[in-house]
């Protein structure tokens, strides 16, 4: 019988996106894949052709419009400390009752958890399923050497703590079981770490980008980049474009001044065919191949998330960042530490996007760095790998 | 599992949840992007919300194709658990 994994995820497109192509190899290896995960990451999932276990109840769509989410506070710990409180929580007891009904039927060999997977992490243990913890988050590492963990999200540990099995406690470190810190393997690349986190090992950040385009907006955007004169390229992060037209304004406001033409990926297009009706230098489209895009543009304006930072570098091109929460404002200290980015807010955008245009180092670093990445086939393949070593060396078939 | 919506309700309900706030095309032929002028990422929030609307516990594997405001009803009624 072939192997079966359960992956799960919990996030954005940047938590899901690096295991797609790690799920792709281990299906072509042999392997019977599913992926349990939210409903907004469940569609990638479904679009890729994987059989897809709904955890939630579809609320996680409005993260991205909730208020209280965007927050640079400690660091993007309030923006993640108000997600696992307020919609990994409510639905938590929910999904570890669903994984482990799963089990039933299709009893997995190894479960390959990310960082917000809780339910799938508490339904491992509480099965003595072997489970390895995969993360895009170095910085989530630091929960395991503070001794002060049990106090990070306390209502959630709390809640936690109530649906595992009696004794996995008392063996398995808090950090570990909750958030699976510190992780078996980091999803992340030691030519954008730099000498941050030495201590750790990252694998390499595997690329996909199969998202689920429109042959129109992505013939108009071709068009677009091949027109007369310099472009940029800005995106805020799937969906979370929808709902940040003040921070578009500014964008083409910026862009405008540098007299640079704007391909904004993401932006409500309906909303900006109106507010740029006449302006033959902005376009908007949805969905858009952005390792196919990026190397079009001069400079690419971005949140912060860690797939699109990848994806800048991988294309070569410098960042200007306008970090709205999460692992944002970290990403964004990573690029200007590897001298391939600026760190912006809105107010300053203009005179950053001015001067990262002008910057000649700034170009030839991000040029350099884009040489150094682990290639996306070898990352996918070295973390197919590790989930095959613990398949191996933890007792499955 | 909450009561089933109509033709006539679910058009604006499904155009409020996607923000279109000045959407007053609600005919079953209405073309969602050609009239909606829904891009590709709105049209897979769209299953989203359809799927939230329906209470859709468990999500069929396969995307479904939705062009029309009619074809997405079809979708909500097909998604939607039985009472």
């Amino acid at each position: 019988m072939a192997p079966r994994i359960l992956f799960s995820v919990f996030g954005s497109a940047g938590d899901l996106f690096p295991l797609l192509p790690v799920i792709k190899h281990l299906t072509k290896s042999g392997c019977d894949v599913r992926v349990a995960t939210s409903r907004a990451a469940g569609l990638y999932t479904r679009v890729a052709g994987i059989d897809t276990i709904a955890l939630g109840d579809g609320t996680d769509t409005r993260i991205l419009r909730d208020p209280v989410m965007s927050s640079d506070r400690f660091d993007g710990w309030t923006s993640w400390r108000h997600t696992v409180t307020h919609y990994v929580l409510p639905t938590l007891a929910d999904d570890v009752r669903r994984i482990e009904a799963l089990t039933q039927d299709w009893t997995p060999d190894l479960v390959v958890a990310g960082s917000f997977a809780t339910a799938a992490r508490i339904a491992a243990y509480n099965l003595d399923l072997p489970i390895i913890d995969l993360s895009v988050y170095p910085q989530h590492d630091f929960l395991a050497q503070s001794p002060n963990v049990g106090n990070f999200a306390s209502p959630f540990r709390e809640s936690a703590v109530r649906l595992l099995r009696p004794g996995v406690v008392d063996r398995v470190p808090t950090a570990k079981w909750l958030w699976g810190s510190p992780t078996d393997v980091l999803i992340h690349d030691r030519a954008l770490l730099g000498s941050s986190c030495p201590e750790l090992d990252p694998v390499g950040f595997p690329a996909w980008n199969a998202v689920p385009t429109r042959p129109d907006e992505t013939a108009a955007a071709a068009v677009f980049l091949a027109g007369s004169g310099p472009s940029v390229i800005a995106t805020l992060g799937s969906f979370r474009g929808q709902h940040a037209r003040a921070t578009w304004l500014a964008i083409a406001k910026a862009a405008k001044a540098s007299r640079t033409r704007l391909l904004m990926v993401g932006a409500p297009t309906r909303w900006a065919a109106e507010e740029f009706a006449g302006q033959p230098d902005v376009l908007a489209v949805g969905f858009l191949d952005l390792s196919a895009a990026f190397p079009f543009g001069e400079v690419i304006i971005h949140h912060g998330g860690i797939g699109t930072t990848m994806a800048a570098l991988r294309a070569g091109r410098p960042s200007v960042v306008l970090p709205h929460a999460f692992d944002n404002m970290f990403n964004g200290r990573l690029l200007h530490a590897a001298g391939v980015g600026a760190c912006s807010v809105p107010t300053a955008l203009t005179a950053d996007l001015e001067s990262t245009l002008a910057s000649s180092p700034l170009h030839d670093s991000a040029a350099r760095i884009a040489t150094r990445l682990v290639p996306t086939a070898e990352a996918a393949s070295t973390i197919a790998g590790q989930c095959v070593d613990a398949l191996e060396s933890r007792g499955g078939r | 599992v909450s009561p089933e919506i109509d033709f006539h309700s679910f058009g604006p309900q499904l155009a409020a949840l996607l923000r279109l706030d000045d959407e007053d095309r609600f005919e079953p032929t209405v073309s969602l992007f050609d009239e909606w002028a829904l891009d590709s990422l709105q049209a897979f929030e769209m299953i989203i919300v359809i799927e939230a609307m329906a209470g859709t516990t468990v999500p069929p594997p396969q995307l479904p194709e939705i062009f029309t405001l009619e074809d997405a009803y079809l979708y909500y009624l097909a998604v939607r658990p039985a009472d």
